[in-house]
């Protein structure tokens, strides 16, 4: 009856689990698919969720008869590659536990890159596999969109996705303190270094509508000019492209500036004092610091993008604390709600076996009171079942006082009361 | 004075008032307690919307936004309420008085804030509606001075287009001066790489644009309000008076550097060097318009006489 006996969350994850090992259990929708179809019809299990991402292969179910380890078993069994077993990376939650994690996957606060957006389409589109395979019953369907729920409330309700992380996304933060939107504008990448192709493709990816790339072996810029539709340039053209361009990103090997302040004031006077961004990831610097104090000029060099990935990480853990303390809530809520719907159906077992003893009693006592007729017999049915009603209103009553006030153990002495003395619980027994 | 007379005049006019004078200007004989009943609560509600967007881009998250959705709210109430005291003051007092212009503008700053609040450009009401109450918390300790002549030039139909106009011209130059202000927050933010917290400002771009369209609605609002005063004066002064009127000549000067500042702003698409010198000479220029020489120099309809 209790939450823990509903729902099981086994899986692995990559705080768990290597990526080799991860990429071999990585199921696809029609995978998905199957493997939902063989835990419910096989009756490992009674319903069943699979979140299989690039970082996670999780199971959500409400266990068959024969309980989570047949369950962990199912899972255990398949190879991790090598002689390797399965077993040290699985890692298994149950009742309100299972609750939290699912909640915490889908908020995006257990993903490698916290607040990161794309784990809730996932979750959203496993909840529609499951659905279409027909494995969510009034456990998962309820857990399902609870989780989208919490996910979305955690979303608006925190920072945890608005703040930024990672060099690329740094930089276009800090051109859109210069432009409302980097759509139409035009950039240059001067260099092909890693920093500077994050950058670029994160600035392509904002809205840049034309990329410039030079470099001094042309055909790299040519070979990454391609990847953008862009426009491959020599290095020493270009001062001559510098006018044409609102956002310049700088990232060679040079051990001297490769931009320098004559060159920029002159291309900002052709820009009628248009402000320009330049980032210089380079280190030693490849842009003059002097170019800083132009005043259309805005010059950021690598520890100022890091300031800004910083104070967007620090952030982001702020957020989380706050949204993990609404998951927990939220899923201690739920564990109640749970509790509460597997106690209906104690309840409801516990109403038939009662009904089932009074028709048991009614049968035998029709024997011996045969000159009972229709009426007579309808009265003692009425009678009978009045009887019972008022009988277990109080207990039961008292049941699910018990579930609302999360004493479960108090609910349990209640219904145990019922069970069946050859073991086994009431439910099954009637 | 009766007991709600003195609450709705400043303290320092009861005395003057007091002899029966009307030198102090305070609205003669109609009564004003609904107007202090009125224009109390809209510094009230300016004052709550000031703090919640003091509050709101602090903490972040659903709070901060709640709290700014909020302040906007609450502009919108105090501006409602704003809107029925200047009625209340065309109706029942007198609008056009030198308390009631102060009021007026920060009517209009009030409405410029509400006109902005999207996207990133929200954020320019957490200037721009402080701005307000204060400028309309001036107009309320201010003794209610009117034009002197106005009483022996009798009525017109163009004195109300025109201080709606010029209110309104005021009203775009106080704007553009705070969206410069905050605009030279974030270059010299941007120059010093004090990066924390820059998101919660509009960006260069758009506060240039802002900037070069308060100073556009000014001059061309601003040249309307003279014309049509010229229109009021050729009603109801003597031939020439106008143009010789020092106040009349002085706006001209104030409308003529804002319109080399406007020109000078759109020929560099909104990048004009020195864009705090254009609007600071030009602000400091208004202000002694309306504080210095309303009472320093006599004219046909300066306030002080």
């Amino acid at each position: 009856m209790a939450a823990e006996d509903a729902l099981v969350a086994i899986g692995l994850s990559h705080h768990t689990a290597p990526v080799d090992v991860r990429e071999r259990l990585a199921l696809d929708a029609d995978g998905v698919r199957r493997e939902l179809d063989a835990l419910v019809a096989g009756g490992v299990a009674r319903e069943a969720l699979v979140v299989s991402t690039c970082n996670r292969v999780e199971l959500y179910a409400v266990p068959g008869q024969d309980g989570v380890e047949r369950l962990r078993e199912h899972w255990s069994v398949r190879p991790a590659g090598g002689r390797r077993s399965l077993d040290p990376y699985l890692y298994a939650h149950q009742g309100v536990d299972a609750v939290r994690h699912l909640f915490r996957v889908a908020s995006s606060l257990d993903s490698l890159v916290v607040g990161e957006p794309q784990i809730l389409g996932q979750v959203k589109d496993a909840v529609k596999l499951a659905s279409g395979v027909g494995t969510l019953g009034a456990v998962l369907n309820r857990l399902t969109q609870r989780t989208l729920w919490v996910a979305k409330q955690v979303r608006t309700r925190t920072d945890i996705g608005k703040s930024t992380v990672g060099v690329g996304n740094a930089g276009v933060h800090l051109a859109e303190q210069l432009f409302t939107t980097l759509e139409g504008r035009r950039a240059m990448l001067v260099g092909t270094g890693e920093m500077g192709r994050q950058v670029a493709a994160a600035m392509v990816h904002a809205g840049v509508s034309e990329l410039v790339v030079a470099n001094r072996t042309f055909e790299r810029a040519v070979e990454l000019a391609s990847r953008y539709a862009g426009t491959p340039i020599q290095l020493d053209r270009v001062p001559d492209y510098l006018s044409g361009v609102d956002i310049v990103i700088v990232a060679t090997g040079a051990s001297s500036p490769v931009l320098r302040v004559p060159e920029v004031k002159a291309a900002l006077k052709a820009r009628r004092g248009a402000p320009q961004f330049l980032v210089d990831l380079s280190v030693p610097r490849n842009v003059d610091p002097q170019v800083d104090s132009l005043s259309s000029a805005f010059l950021f060099n690598i520890d100022d993008l890091r300031q800004v990935t910083q104070a967007g990480m620090d952030a982001r853990e702020a957020a989380s604390q706050v949204a993990e303390r609404f998951v927990a809530q939220e899923a201690d809520r739920f564990a109640r709600r749970l509790a509460g719907l597997g106690v209906n159906e104690h309840i409801g077992d516990v109403v038939r076996i009662a009904d089932q003893l009074r028709q048991e009693e009614i049968d035998r006592s029709i024997r011996v009171l045969s000159q009972l007729d229709e009426d007579g017999r309808e009265a003692l049915d009425a009678m009978t079942r009045a009887l019972v009603k008022k009988l277990l209103h109080r207990p039961l009553g008292k049941v699910r006082d018990a579930v609302g006030r999360g004493n479960d153990a108090l609910a349990e002495a209640i219904l145990s009361a019922w069970d069946d003395p050859e073991g086994g619980d009431a439910g099954e027994d009637g | 004075m009766g007991v709600w007379r003195r609450l709705y005049a400043p303290p320092w006019t009861w005395a003057s008032d007091a002899k029966g004078s009307d030198a102090a200007g305070v609205i003669g004989g109609r009564e004003e307690a609904p107007l202090l009943v009125v224009g109390l609560p809209v510094l009230g509600v300016y004052g709550a919307a000031t703090w919640l967007f003091a509050r709101g881009p602090a903490s972040g998250g659903q709070d901060a936004s709640d709290r700014s959705a909020k302040a906007l709210r609450a502009t919108q109430a105090a501006a409602a309420l704003h809107l029925g005291y200047l009625i209340g003051l065309a109706t029942l007092g007198e609008i056009a008085s030198y308390a009631a212009s102060w009021s007026a503008v920060a009517f209009g700053v009030a409405v410029a804030a509400l006109a902005l609040s999207r996207g990133r450009l929200a954020s320019l009401a957490r200037w721009l509606v402080p701005t307000a109450a204060v400028l309309h918390g001036i107009g309320m300790v201010l003794p209610a001075s009117r034009v002197l002549a106005l009483d022996e030039l009798g009525g017109s139909l163009w004195l109300p287009v025109h201080l709606a106009l010029v209110w309104a011209a005021l009203s775009g130059f106080v704007a553009e001066f705070c969206v410069t202000v905050v605009e030279q927050i974030v270059r010299r933010r941007l120059k010093a790489k004090k990066l924390a917290g820059l998101g919660a400002f509009p960006a260069l771009d758009a506060l240039a644009r802002v900037r070069v369209q308060a100073l556009g609605f000014g001059v061309v609002t601003l040249a309307l309000g003279v014309a049509a005063g010229g229109m009021w004066a050729s009603d109801s002064l003597p031939h020439g008076a106008w143009l010789a009127d020092p106040k009349v000549g002085f706006t001209l000067a104030v409308w003529a550097w804002y319109a080399t500042a406007f020109f000078a702003h759109r020929r560099h698409d909104g990048n004009a060097p020195r864009p705090l010198v254009w609007s600071g000479v030009g602000f400091a220029a208004l202000l002694f318009l309306f504080v210095g020489l309303d009472f320093v120099v006599s004219g046909f309809h300066a306030y002080g006489g």
